[in-house]
C-alpha cells in the first residue's frame, strides 16, 4: 500500500520535527513538506500532493482556512492543538491531535482524519478540485502537457497526475470529450476553443 | 433433440452440424452477424454447414467469427485457416463496414439528434461538433482500412504481392472506441436535465451495442485477418 502523504504547517520547529520524527516512524505515513506558514504552503500545496495536512492551531488564526485557501479541499486537515482553541473554528478540521498524545493515539487520529475526509484518493469524490479544473481548462484550449506544466508552474509529472484524475472522476479519456465536459459546466467559453 | 455438445465447462461446443436457431439461442447477438452477411430468414432448421454452402462461405471460418463475438477469451486456431480464406474474411469486414454506415451510424445520428432537442442552443452546439467530429473519425478509419488494407490482402490471397506491409497497417490500427464511452459519461453524467431519460437511454443501448461490436470486429482484425495475412506474406516471400 503506498504510504499517505503528510504536510505539516508549523512555526514552532521543535514541534514540527517532533511530529514529523513521530509519524514518520510509522512506515504508515510519509512527511513530505514542513514549514511554518500557511500562505506559503497554499502556493506549494499542488507540488507537494498531500493527503493530509497537519496545521499548528496558531497557524489557523481564526480563519476557514478551506475558504481561504481552496487549494486544501484536496485534503484532509487535522489541527494540532497547543493552545485552547474557538470551537468554531476547530469544527473545520478532519481531526484533533493533541501535542500530549502518543504515537499510537497521533496514527489512529490521522488514520481516521483520512477515512472522515472524503479527500481520500480511494474515495468517489466526482467533483474536480480547483487546481484540477485549471488543469481542464488548459487541456481544452488544446495545451500539451509541458505547456500547462510551466503556465501553472508544475511539474509534468504533477499535471499527469492531475489529468489522470480528471479522466477518472469525469469518465472522459479524449481532449474533445474533455472539452465538451468543460464547455457544459461553464469553465470554458465557447470562444476560448476551435469549435 | 439437440444437434450441439457441451463442453466441460458447460459450454456449447459451436460445431458446423448445429442447427442455425442453436447458434442464436447462444447468443442472440449474433443475429447480427446474419443480418450484416445477408443471410435471409427463415432459415427452418438449417445446419450451420448447410446454411454456409448456399451462401459460399467455411464454416470454419463462419464459427471462428461467431466465437470471437460470444467468447471473450476465444483463441482461434488460425493453422486451420489459409490463404482461401483471407478473401472470406475481408467479405465479412466488408459487409461489417456497410453495416456500420448504413445501419450502426444512421440509427446513433438519429438518437444524437433526438438528445439534442432536449439542449439549449449552446450545448446543442457543442455536442453535436463533438459527434460529427467522431462519425467522421470513424468513417477515415473504416476508410482507410477499405482502400488500403483491404485492397491489400486481397492481393496477398491472389498470390500478386512480395512485400511485407501488414504488420504496420495493424500497428498503425486507432481505437475508435475510447469516444464512444466520453459519449456515454457526457449523456450519463453531464448533460441537463431537460433531456429526457428514455431518450438518454434510447441512445446508450444503441452506444454500447456500437462499442462492443467495433471491439468484436477489432478482434477479427487482429485474431483472424492478421494472422493468416502474415501468414500468407511469409510464403510469397519464401
Amino acid at each position: 500500500m503506498r504510504k499517505m502523504r503528510v504536510a505539516i504547517v508549523e512555526s514552532s520547529t521543535i514541534i514540527a520535527e517532533g511530529v514529523a520524527s513521530l509519524i514518520g516512524r510509522s512506515g504508515e505515513f510519509e512527511v513530505v513538506y514542513t514549514g511554518g506558514d500557511m500562505r506559503q504552503f497554499a502556493e506549494r500545496f499542488a507540488v507537494v500532493e498531500p493527503d493530509l495536512v497537519v496545521v499548528g492551531s496558531q497557524a489557523v488564526g481564526g480563519v476557514t482556512l478551506r475558504t481561504m485557501y481552496p487549494e486544501l479541499q484536496d485534503a484532509a486537515l487535522v489541527v494540532l492543538s497547543t493552545t485552547v482553541c474557538d470551537e468554531d473554528v476547530m469544527r473545520q478540521f478532519d481531526g484533533v491531535v493533541n501535542i500530549y498524545d502518543n504515537q499510537a493515539q497521533v496514527v489512529r487520529k490521522l488514520r481516521a482524519a483520512i477515512e472522515q475526509s472524503d479527500t481520500n484518493p480511494y474515495s468517489d469524490s466526482h467533483d474536480l478540485s480547483e487546481r484540477e479544473r485549471d488543469v481542464l481548462i488548459l487541456v481544452a484550449k488544446g495545451m500539451a502537457n509541458k505547456e500547462i506544466a510551466e503556465a501553472l508552474n508544475i511539474s509534468i509529472h504533477t499535471v499527469m497526475s492531475h489529468r489522470k484524475n480528471i479522466t477518472h472522476k469525469t469518465g472522459i479519456k479524449s481532449v474533445a470529450g474533455l472539452t465538451v465536459y468543460a464547455l457544459l459546466n461553464n469553465l470554458l467559453d465557447q470562444n476560448d476553443v476551435n469549435l | 433433440m439437440n444437434s450441439y455438445k457441451i463442453d466441460g465447462n458447460n459450454r456449447i461446443v459451436y460445431s458446423k452440424d448445429m442447427k442455425l436457431i442453436e447458434l442464436i439461442d447462444t447468443d442472440y447477438e449474433l443475429l447480427s452477424i446474419l443480418l450484416r452477411l445477408d443471410i435471409q430468414l427463415p432459415f427452418g432448421d438449417v445446419s450451420v454447414e448447410e446454411m454456409c454452402r448456399r451462401y459460399d462461405m467455411s464454416p470454419t471460418l463462419f464459427l471462428m467469427i461467431c466465437q470471437v463475438y460470444a467468447n471473450a477469451d476465444f483463441e482461434p486456431d488460425v493453422e486451420s485457416l489459409d490463404v482461401a480464406d483471407l478473401q472470406h474474411i475481408i467479405r465479412y469486414l466488408r459487409a461489417s463496414h456497410r453495416y456500420y454506415m448504413e445501419s450502426m451510424l444512421p440509427s446513433i445520428a438519429a438518437g444524437v439528434e433526438r438528445v439534442l432537442e432536449g439542449c439549449d442552443a449552446k450545448q446543442n452546439a457543442i455536442l453535436r461538433k463533438f459527434y460529427n467530429d467522431y462519425a467522421e473519425e470513424v468513417k477515415a478509419h473504416l476508410n482507410y482500412e477499405e482502400t488500403v488494407i483491404f485492397p491489400y490482402v486481397e492481393q496477398l490471397a491472389a498470390g500478386g504481392k512480395r512485400e511485407v506491409a501488414m504488420a504496420d497497417f495493424m500497428a498503425d490500427h486507432t481505437d475508435i472506441c475510447d469516444k464512444v464511452d466520453d459519449i456515454k459519461s457526457i449523456i450519463i453524467k453531464y448533460l441537463p436535465e431537460s433531456c429526457t431519460t428514455q431518450v438518454r437511454c434510447g441512445l446508450l443501448f444503441d452506444l454500447f451495442r456500437m462499442r462492443d461490436d467495433l471491439s468484436k470486429h477489432t478482434l477479427v482484425e487482429l485474431k483472424l485477418l492478421t494472422p493468416v495475412a502474415i501468414a500468407a506474406e511469409r510464403r510469397l516471400q519464401r
